[in-house]
């Protein structure tokens, strides 16, 4: 009951005002990418991570979380990767993983090449071919992967693949011999090089079986491989001797163990007297305790910005949001310090979707239409707007999920649709099934809660969600904008630093229009115990806890 | 006997059917029920979905999938739908967690019900018995969840005695295996010992004023003798039937409040998770298991009942 | 955690056990006053019985004066958020919630009297509200049960054939399920979508499901008892005399269960609170925004270590009101027959 989906991107932001604090006494050095924080690092040991949370399969072919990523991504490297270790506004730098090199692009933008380096082998020995690039793309298909739309829509003959109609897909061709890979994609898409730098696309053997693999994981080329697995209670992965990727660094502990209990004031107890050795950074650190950790655990307690956003979604295509000031007023009447007090302090007030970590990102929260994001609400603007909606009265039904801070959340926003005159009642809806609960075609939520956390660090990623495209189950206020959607559109084409002020132009765009109600953006708790090198870890926002950057004392 | 048994095992089996019809019906109703979707994720394009929907059949008939369901369950292949694992093996793994936390702090309900209640029957009236009288009560009115988070508060927290939730297999470490179980045992024992004490007294006082008891202590049998031999074996009628029946339930996963609150991997935690999930392959699963239990332990305590009491004929 | 009764084979299914012989004056001697007189006498003199009584009556009238206390003392509703603002405390402003989430503790004044929760609502307000609101869906179900069940029982026990074909395996189908289980089940299913024109978040929605999940706990021993009562000469003569069924079943089968029915209600009553903080607990019961006791201890068991009374306060109340329902519930049954005697069990 409690699946935090989607993976996060990138590493580190320093570039805003707001946490250069953070940045400066983060722990990573700026040197050469891989290249490991201290020079002395002690390698060796076994450290344990405690989450509330399990990741939904350990094989990367069905599973798409943070918590999964964080795992997962170490044991099977993609063709290209993000970089590790490395913090800086430079945002998660792809760079080469599997391949030589990062890809040609030709074709006006359709056709991928990738060179596999040379030599390489799985942890079991087994040699990578090309074309196990193809076998894994398929598996994902076949499986399926709970991110699969994203070989099926942009990949040539994807679809056909996944309706039954191909043997395989005929948009990737390889030659074992060479090592090449061509991709060709249906349409110019500069966001495929972000996706084949998930693990999910990374090449497996082809005799690994094209189902869930839950009890095992799958055998990939990473700084780690498999241990045991005791699905959603233990994961273990154990140093893989055979790695060995240029720029991709290769780990220090020798044993790694992901234990998952649900109680995670238990887990933060746990890391508080050191009987465990990493909170996971996708839990909240309960309020009850922050003030303890505080105190005695200020020198390995941190907390670190990440490229994800909270909103409230509004649905334009019936009443009462179909109205331009129905959402104003409530974009007007919204305190995000409330919000942010209900998630123990661990929120940055901000209205824009696009987080300031990433291309685009990093427009003030001060410059929010009717109040500043980090500011008290504008309850007089917002009861006038009610006025020339007209909507006062009309009843709505808010949505949001019961884990915590989010019930909280949704008791507060219920509560102030009611002071804005809607008559308002809440729907609580389980953790686990709530996304899939309120992207469905039959239920039409009038209003609830959403979250999005990277999957990689491009602004096509967040701004896609309220593309009005059909089948996308993403977007559940149903906005269908044709300005928006051209430039959704159009954008992707070119590389984001080249358009940046335009995306940052669409996203106040939607803000204007009221489009999402987004308050705020996630920092996640940087917690070890005692024996671990603080400063070392990396809490990466594409890995969250870089798990080859965690090194005891 | 024979009749006995067939007659059981024939309601037993009428049973399962009539539990897993009626799970499989309660999550057929909730509107929002798409399973395909969840499957699927929250990423899913429509045709993904559609493509889940044929691979697990949800586009079928009520009475098909429930069909399908069935056979996918006495097959041994059915899989849950929030994480892809074989149900039937998450049960075989998890049971073993389950049963040593019920069995032993059966055992400790049991043995402490009989020495309370005997010693209560004995004394009746005194200060022991009307002390037992309130702890019974007490013990009926506190709900679990709070009994157990206060154990773990009080003696995993402030007095760091026991462990702080978790488990431990009994075959890798028996010592850590029971001193990870310790609060668990007595969370489940103090709720049943104070109620199984007080039925084992007024069953032990209703016996006590018979005449073959004034006969027997005629004979110059001791009073513990007489006690032990004639009174007790005569009124543990009461008490096997309700052990039994609840005895079957926490097999079956009813301490799914302690196993949450304790992070027990066993099936009631199982259970829990898959309600919430709105995951029905485990809760089919598991109603069927717990309800096989009560048939072959109300069968048992019948067993016991006529063992005990010689006029009593299994007719099933 | 459920009503338990054996199996009705039998002595009715009510689980016999006997009290010492009441050797008192007035047991021994014939008395000329009726049962229920002698009942009420016996149980006027149990103190212990009385007092709980007292407590439970008390502890309901403060929950029923609730929306006094809200609007004349706490000055703030039950579901009010205020998690920005502040209160004074010795004088001086406190924020109500802490900039990192940690919310106010007891300030034993008029505002904010036991603390606050995480969204800066009133804890003493919530305390009484979720009182109400606990105890109407025990009463709720105690009412369904105790209608149903009497019913079913009835009907089985008297008519055989048909009914019982009907109604017993259903009993025993809704019986073998672990009373939790099946709660949470019906629970997480209807809070959904509701039933019919009841909403999901509806107070009867967890009402329905106590009332449901419990009916064989009554309805079985009453079959037993009915059953045995039918099998009396008088029934039979009755019968030739021309009296119609109905008549029958209400005019001489229940006054003799009648004393069975009176001896369940408390402990169905205990039962059914207890139950609903346990949906409560799991989510599956009483939903967010509302308050129950159930949902007040869930929510404060994350601060047990820092604000312990967050959830010992709701618990404390919630163990002292069943714990009343269950001592007077004793006495009842001592008054009524102090030989025989009925247990159940949460």
């Amino acid at each position: 009951m409690k699946r935090y989906l989607r993976p996060l991107g990138a590493s580190l932001l320093c570039g805003t005002v707001a946490v250069v604090a953070a940045c400066s006494s983060s722990a990573t050095s700026t040197g050469s990418p891989g290249s490991t924080a201290s020079s002395a690092a002690k390698n060796g040991g076994t450290i344990t991570i405690d989450a509330g949370t399990a990741p939904l399969s350990a094989d990367q072919g069905l599973d798409f979380t943070t918590q999964g990523t964080e795992l997962y991504s170490v044991v099977n490297t993609p063709l290209l990767t993000f970089q590790r270790g490395v913090s800086g506004v430079g945002g998660a730098k792809i760079i080469p993983g599997l391949a030589q090199a990062l890809p040609t692009v030709t074709n006006g933008g359709k056709t991928y090449t990738f060179m596999l380096r040379p030599g390489l082998v799985y942890s079991n020995g087994q040699a990578i071919k090309a074309s196990d690039e193809t076998y894994a793309l398929e598996r994902d298909i076949k499986i399926p992967w709970q991110a699969a739309s994203f070989v099926s829509a942009y990949i040539a003959g994807g679809t056909a693949y996944a309706d039954g109609k191909a043997k395989t897909i005929s948009g990737i061709t390889t030659d074992d011999a060479t090592g090449k890979i061509v991709v060709n994609l249906v349409a110019p898409f500069a966001p495929i090089e972000d996706i084949f730098a998930l693990a999910g696309t990374a090449p497996v053997p082809p005799s690994t079986p094209m189902k869930n693999l839950a009890n095992t994981g799958t055998i990939g080329d990473g700084p780690y491989m498999w241990g045991p697995i005791t699905p959603n209670q233990s994961y273990t992965l154990v140093k893989n001797p055979k790695f060995d990727v240029p720029g991709i660094p290769k780990g220090h502990a020798n044993t790694i163990i992901f234990q998952v209990n649900t109680n995670v004031l238990a887990n933060a107890e746990a890391v508080l007297n050191n009987q465990a050795d990493v909170f996971d950074a996708g839990d909240t650190l309960p309020a009850s305790i922050i003030s303890q950790v505080q105190s005695q655990a200020s020198d390995r307690y941190q907390e670190v910005p990440t490229n994800s956003s909270y909103y409230w979604f509004m649905a334009v295509n019936q009443k009462p949001f179909n109205n331009l000031y129905a959402r104003e007023a409530v974009l007007a009447a919204m305190d995000d310090r409330a919000l942010s007090r209900l998630d123990s302090g661990l929120l940055s007030p901000d209205c824009h979707l696009i987080p300031p970590g990433i291309v685009g990102g990093g427009s003030s929260p001060a410059s929010c239409p009717f109040h500043p994001a980090d500011g008290p609400p504008n309850m007089t603007e917002a009861k006038s707007l009610m006025q020339k909606s007209g909507m006062i009265g009309q009843p709505v039904t808010v949505y949001g999920e019961e884990r915590a801070p989010r019930r909280q959340w949704l008791d507060y926003i219920t509560g102030v649709l009611n002071s804005l005159g809607f008559k308002a009642t809440e729907k609580v809806v389980n953790s686990s099934v709530y996304f899939t609960t309120i992207g469905a075609p039959t239920l039409k939520p009038q209003f609830g809660f959403g979250d999005w956390v990277q999957d990689f660090p491009n602004p096509w990623d967040f701004m896609q969600l309220f593309a009005g495209n059909a089948g996308s189950s993403l977007n559940y206020g149903y906005v269908n904008d044709p300005h928006y959607n051209s430039q959704i559109n159009t954008l992707p084409a070119s590389t984001p630093e080249s358009v940046a002020s335009q995306w940052t132009a669409l996203d106040n765009y939607a803000v204007g229009k009221a489009y999402y109600a987004v308050y705020g953006h996630q920092e996640f708790p940087k917690f070890y115990s005692d024996q671990m090198n603080f400063q070392a870890g990396v809490l990466s926002v594409e890995y969250q806890t870089d798990l080859t950057s965690l090194e005891l004392k | 006997m024979a009749r006995f048994v067939t007659r059981r095992v024939a309601s037993a089996i009428l049973l399962l059917f009539a539990v897993s019809v009626v799970v499989f019906g309660i999550f057929e109703v909730i509107p929002s029920y798409n399973p395909a979707r969840a499957i699927a994720g929250r990423n899913a394009t429509t045709t993904t979905v559609q493509q889940v929907s044929e691979k697990f059949g949800f586009n079928k008939p009520v009475y098909v999938q429930y069909g399908n369901t069935m056979k996918l369950i006495f097959t041994g292949q059915i899989v849950d739908y929030s994480d892809n694992l074989n149900v039937v093996q998450q049960f075989g793994q998890r049971f073993p967690v389950t049963a040593s936390l019920v069995i032993p702090a059966a055992l400790i309900w049991m043995a402490g019900a009989l020495l309370f209640g005997s010693l209560s029957a004995l004394r009746a009236g005194r200060l022991m018995d009307r002390g037992l009288t309130v702890a019974a009560i007490v013990g009926v009115s506190i709900p679990v969840f709070l009994l157990a988070a206060v154990l773990l508060y009080a003696f995993a927290f402030r007095l760091p005695w026991f462990p702080n939730t978790g488990y431990v297999q009994l075959g890798d470490n028996p010592a850590e295996w029971a001193y990870h179980l310790i609060l668990p045992w007595i969370a489940i024992a103090a709720l049943s010992v104070g109620f199984y004490s007080r039925v084992l007294r007024a069953s032990a006082l209703d016996v006590i004023n018979q005449d073959f008891v004034r006969t027997a202590k005629a004979k110059g049998l001791s009073e513990r003798q007489v006690f032990v031999r004639h009174v007790l074996r005569n009124s543990l009628m009461p008490i096997v039937t309700l052990f039994g029946l609840d005895f079957a339930a926490l097999l079956g996963g009813a301490a799914l409040v302690t196993e949450t609150v304790f992070n027990l991997p066993g099936i009631g935690q199982y259970e829990a998770q898959a309600i919430g999930n709105l995951d029905v392959p485990p809760i089919m699963v598991g109603a069927m298991f717990t309800a096989f239990f009560v048939v072959l332990f109300s069968a048992l305590s019948d067993v016991v009942y006529a063992l005990l009491d010689p006029r009593i004929r299994l007719t099933g | 955690m459920a009503l338990d009764s054996a199996d009705d084979r039998g002595a009715a299914g009510v689980v016999v056990t006997a009290a010492p012989r009441d050797l008192s004056p007035e047991g021994r001697q014939p008395s000329a006053i009726g049962p229920w007189r002698l009942a009420g006498r016996r149980l006027r003199r149990n103190k212990v019985a009385l007092f709980f009584l007292a407590l439970f009556v008390v502890i309901v009238a403060m929950c029923l004066l609730a929306p006094v206390y809200s609007a004349h003392i706490a000055g703030i509703g039950p579901n009010t958020n205020n998690i920005t603002g502040t209160v004074s405390v010795a004088g001086k402003q406190q924020d109500v919630v802490s900039l990192d989430g940690v919310p106010i503790g007891p300030t034993w004044g008029a505002h904010y009297l036991l603390g606050a929760d995480t969204n800066g609502r009133d804890l003493a307000v919530r305390l009484l509200y979720g009182g109400r609101t606990s105890l109407l869906i025990g009463a709720i179900a105690t009412v369904i049960i105790i209608v149903l069940g009497t019913l079913a029982g009835l009907l089985s026990g008297y008519f055989r054939g048909a009914a019982d074909f009907i109604l017993r395996p259903l009993m025993e189908l809704i019986w073998s399920f672990p009373v939790v289980i099946l709660g949470v089940a019906l629970g997480t299913a209807l809070a959904i979508g509701g039933i019919g024109p009841v909403k999901g978040n509806s107070v009867y929605i967890p009402a329905f499901i106590i009332g449901v999940v419990y009916i064989p706990y009554l309805g079985k021993p009453i079959r037993g008892e009915v059953m045995r009562v039918r099998n009396q000469d008088y029934i039979d003569a009755a019968r030739v005399q021309g009296m119609g069924h109905w008549r029958i079943m209400f005019s001489e089968i229940m006054p003799n269960v009648s004393s069975t029915i009176i001896v369940f209600v408390p402990l169905i009553l205990a039962s059914s609170i207890l139950l609903e903080s346990y949906l409560s607990f799991l989510g599956a019961g009483v939903q967010a925004p509302n308050a129950s006791w159930g949902t007040l201890i869930s929510d404060g068991l994350d601060y047990l270590q820092t604000t312990p009374t967050f959830s010992l306060i709701p618990g404390a109340m919630l163990v002292l009101t069943v714990l009343s329902i269950n001592v007077v519930g004793d006495g009842i049954r001592d008054a009524l027959d102090p030989r025989a005697q009925v247990r159940v069990r949460t």
